[in-house]
């Protein structure tokens, strides 16, 4: 028996940048999902996401393609998925080759995923992020995100102060 | 675009997958930082969590709001010793074998009477109390309640095998449904030995001719360890995790060996203070024990203490001259045992004294006292501060906590400073240890003193035990939920 024909959806980037996808892999977005389900009629017009630029949704969209299929977290889940965040810093092979981008890119990503209801990809850019962080002094992660230290001295002084409770051990 | 463009819920999010450590790291990094950790309540919650040595229960259903609350109030409570309940259970009878696990006091009189009490505390109401008769003769058990796991040891007399594992439901005594066989065979015969679970793990250490420790996966009916003790035995076991455990040697100055379960020939030999040179001096027993082993966290608390956090305790009992003797104990966190488990060498380790002991652990003097056990519970322990005095002591080897709330000094005392035994006529050098903890001390509330013969400790209990008038006329058990 043939498979159905897969629905076709339109989408337009911010730069004008469309592209075409089947509609399950774009379905991974829950705020693309809800915007499918509350359009009965078939339309022609693409979808416009304008919190998104072209080279950035084709990332993500690499990302959902990669990833068609699998189970989408239902807001129930919300307590496992409270779990998976904060127990692990793990990110698998394919998801880490695909998040291994210049750090424009990354944050560039993770508001995407966040503006489209990416859960899984959204989880993935932090703890990318947070595996970055890992290790270093307060110095160290200034320098690699290029933040300046904005605290005074006596500022600084009294957070190193409150912080020395728990460095005890 | 940088990270200075994401929003502080993705931010928070990011810090939420790092440990309490490099949270409070991050606030010193920029004002942006600082204000979205300080702000966030599932942070801070995460912060004072780990660092009082506990770990999440992630499936509970509270707020990161009211599990900090509740974790605040417990530190408050232990802090100070201040119990919000008291109650008391009689029992009759004599007690041969006897469990307190997760809330509940188990014991079993008469080779066949079960008996199992749920102890009364702030969170739940106790007292539902059940007793049966399991139907054959068992010396001893051992149970997990989160995997509704109870395991007896039958003792089938003149029979064949002569003793054996029966492994049942706690909730309804039946045959357990995950093991592949409710009953395993143990080919020797003894009349003293322990009973240990682990998750999937039960282990028999006996004495018999020889001294033997024999462990079984208990869903697959696989036995995964099997040492035998003909020259130099070991006196006593106790699991470190589920692939970990460590057997106490007494002989010559005393030693403990740390085995992990998938490769039993590798080990590492902890050796305990060295004694003087003459042969008067001996160990003359070596008791390890620890708080019970749970496959899964305690229904009902949103935290619980993480493994690391698991306090051993090492009953040391030396012998000199003209039957002069005394007892030290010696605490050691679980971590520094489990350290000499993940570093694989071919051969065994032997790692002397002074490289392990001084810095990692405590060696108290303590009370010659054959006190009961489950005197442990995660990072705390029970001792009664002097014999025929009402006072109790807790000790929490647990120390890291906020400074802004301070202990309430009349009751509880950190102790950095390191202990020093000087003792010449039995140990070589004097013993000075540094693990630092905190010591609360409390009186026992005046209507209820009269002679407690031990203390143990659970979860959120003290129980204070005492014996009855007549020969088995049984114990009471006074509980001081927390």
């Amino acid at each position: 028996m043939a498979a159905p024909a897969t629905q076709q959806i339109k989408i337009r980037c911010n730069d004008e940048k469309e592209f075409t996808v089947d509609r399950d892999v774009l379905e991974r977005s829950v705020l693309i999902k809800n915007m499918l389900e509350d359009v009965t009629e078939q339309q022609d017009a693409p979808i416009p996401l304008p919190n998104v630029s072209g080279p950035v949704m084709a990332k993500v969209l690499e990302y959902c393609t990669h990833h068609r299929g699998e189970p989408l977290p239902s807001a129930d889940t919300e307590q496992s998925q409270d779990e998976t965040r904060k127990r692990t810093t793990d990110i698998s092979e394919w998801d880490q080759k695909f998040i291994t981008v210049d750090q424009e890119m990354l944050f560039e990503i993770i508001l995407a995923a966040n503006y489209l209801d990416i859960k899984s990809l959204l989880d993935v850019g932090c703890k990318t992020v947070a595996n970055m962080i890992k290790g270093k002094t307060p110095e160290e992660i200034r320098k690699l995100f290029n933040i300046v230290n904005d605290f005074t001295p006596e500022e600084e002084a009294q957070i190193k102060k409150e912080n020395e409770w728990a460095e005890d051990r | 675009m940088d990270i200075r463009n994401v929003p502080n819920e993705i931010l928070e999010s990011v810090f939420a997958h790092l440990n309490h450590k490099e949270i409070i790291q991050c606030r010193l990094v920029c004002r942006l930082f600082n204000e979205v950790i300080t702000a966030s309540i599932e942070l801070q919650y995460k912060i004072e969590c780990e660092s009082e040595g506990m770990v999440d229960v992630e499936q509970y259903r509270l707020s990161p709001a009211e599990r900090l609350k509740s974790l605040r109030e417990q530190r408050l409570n232990w802090d100070n010793l201040r119990w919000l309940e008291q109650g008391s259970v009689e029992i009759s009878g004599s007690c041969q074998a006897y469990e307190l696990v997760g809330g509940i006091f188990a014991r079993l009189t008469n080779f066949q009477d079960f008996f199992s009490v749920s102890l009364p505390s702030v969170k739940t109401e106790g007292q539902v109390v059940h007793r049966s008769d399991i139907g054959f003769r068992a010396r001893d058990f051992a149970m997990d309640p989160t995997q509704d796991l109870i395991i007896f040891l039958e003792d089938r007399s003149l029979a064949l095998p002569s003793m054996q594992l029966q492994i049942r439901t706690f909730s309804t005594h039946q045959p357990h449904p995950e093991a592949t066989s409710p009953v395993i065979p143990i080919s020797g015969r003894f009349d003293s030995g322990a009973l240990q679970i682990a998750g999937d793990l039960v282990a028999v250490f006996y004495i018999g001719l020889s001294t033997y420790l024999h462990i079984w996966n208990w869903k697959a009916n696989k036995l995964v360890v099997d040492m035998r003790f003909t020259s130099i035995r070991p006196v006593d076991f106790t699991f470190l995790s589920e692939n970990a455990y460590v057997l106490t040697f007494p002989a010559d100055h005393g030693h403990l060996a740390v085995y992990s379960v998938s490769s039993p020939d590798q080990r590492a030999r902890l050796f305990l203070p060295v004694l003087c040179a003459d042969v008067n001096q001996e160990l003359e027993r070596l008791a390890i024990h620890t708080s019970p082993f749970f496959a899964s966290p305690l229904p009902g608390r949103p935290f619980t203490t993480s493994e690391t956090n698991r306090i051993h305790v090492l009953s040391m009992e030396y012998a000199g001259f003209y039957q002069s003797t005394f007892e030290l104990r010696a605490f050691i966190p679980n971590d520094v045992l489990l350290s000499y488990v993940s570093s694989y060498h071919d051969q065994t380790q032997h790692i002397p004294w002074e490289d392990w002991g001084p810095k990692n652990t405590r060696v108290l003097e303590a009370l010659q006292s054959h006190s009961w056990l489950r005197f442990v519970s995660g990072s705390r322990v029970v001792m009664p501060v002097a014999r025929f005095k009402w006072d109790l002591q807790v000790l929490n080897f647990q120390t890291m906590r906020k400074l802004d709330e301070p202990l309430d000094t009349a009751t509880a005392t950190h102790i950095k400073e390191p202990t020093v035994i000087r003792r010449p006529t039995f140990f070589k050098d004097d013993i000075v240890t540094h693990l630092p903890y905190s010591l609360c001390t409390r009186q026992i509330p005046p209507a209820l003193q009269i002679p407690y013969i031990s203390f143990m400790i659970g979860e959120d209990h003290l129980l204070g035990l005492r014996l009855g008038m007549q020969i088995d006329a049984g114990i009471t058990i006074h509980t001081l939920a927390l």
